[in-house]
């Protein structure tokens, strides 16, 4: 049997005094309960349900944002590593081309020099060809000097009376 | 058919040693000569000519000198060459006049040549220098 309510509610003394009115509060306390089961079973749940999700969501993306910074740290290290092979291996690259480029230089420059040294002997060979035709064509202008010249003084020296001494000499001279 | 320069030097030289050289014989030589066109041929059919005389004792020797042949060298020409063919009979000497060759004697007769001018000796002389002998 409940107590009465309500004398507790009319008086003016005692806590009543102060304002309390027990009979609204029991009624605000039930109608709290009542809200609270309400609230529990319709609210609560689906509100805390939507607050875990939005938490897990969170952390997901917290984890994920995580997951990602390693990934970016391990994709940065793999490149650098990466590079570092490339550079190597350019490094190399270049260093065979110009190893290649250096002998290519060599040996264009063995053959100019063979085909420069063939162009010497040629340009030798050639200028005594014609250091001994021009010594050939001297010899014969020489001596064809030499015979007009000779052709020229006998012609001047030789009169008949010489002429005769020597064909007689001459004739004198034949074996037979 | 062509008649062998041989036969015809020698029909030459037999024609002319029995009729001797006459004028209508040696047209006809001619004549022959132009119309087979032969007339290329005449310096060899007269040396072969000379050859047959030669050897039938007729020898004609052609010297060819700057200055005119005295008699005495004529002389020794005819000596020297009977020396050389000795059973000529006769020898006839032909004198030309070429200043040419400057000085000295050169003799043909007979399919020969003897040359001792001075235009010989210079050529000589040539010759030799240019093959790069010593000339003696």
């Amino acid at each position: 049997m409940l107590p009465n309510i309500s004398t507790f509610g009319a008086s003016s003394s005692g806590i009543g005094a102060l304002g309390f009115d027990p009979k609204a509060f029991v009624i605000q306390l039930i109608t709290f309960i009542l809200a609270y089961f309400v609230l529990k079973r319709y609210a609560f749940g689906p509100i805390l349900k939507v607050l875990r999700e939005r938490r897990e969501t969170i952390d997901k993306g917290v984890k994920l944002g995580e997951q990602m910074q390693k990934d970016k740290a391990e994709l940065a290290a793999q490149v650098e590593t990466t590079l570092q092979e490339t550079r190597v291996k350019a490094d190399e690259i270049i260093s065979a081309s110009q190893d290649s480029a250096r002998q290519i230089v060599r040996a264009a420059e063995d053959k100019a020099k063979i085909k420069a040294e063939g162009v010497i002997k040629s340009a030798e060979e050639r200028i005594q060809q014609e250091t001994a035709l021009a010594r050939q064509k001297l010899e014969k202008e020489v001596v064809g000097l030499i015979a007009d010249a000779t052709e020229a003084v006998i012609g001047e020296k030789v009169d008949d009376k010489k002429d005769i001494q020597i064909i007689e000499r001459t004739l004198k001279g034949i074996s037979t | 058919m062509k008649t062998s320069r041989l036969k015809l030097a020698k029909f030459i030289a037999d024609k002319s040693l029995k009729s001797g050289i006459k004028k209508d014989f040696v047209q006809e030589i001619a004549a022959y000569l132009l119309q087979n066109r032969r007339v290329g041929d005449l310096d060899s059919i007269m040396r072969d000519v000379s050859a047959d005389w030669a050897d039938a004792g007729h020898l004609e020797v052609i010297a060819s000198s700057a200055h005119t042949i005295t008699p005495a060298i004529e002389k020794q020409i005819k000596t020297k060459v009977n020396q050389l063919y000795p059973k000529t009979k006769q020898t006839i000497i032909t004198k030309i006049l070429d200043p040419e060759i400057l000085g000295g004697v050169r003799l043909n007769f007979a399919n020969q040549q003897l040359d001792l001018s001075f235009k010989a000796k210079i050529n000589k002389f040539k010759q030799l220098t240019m093959t790069g002998k010593e000339y003696n």
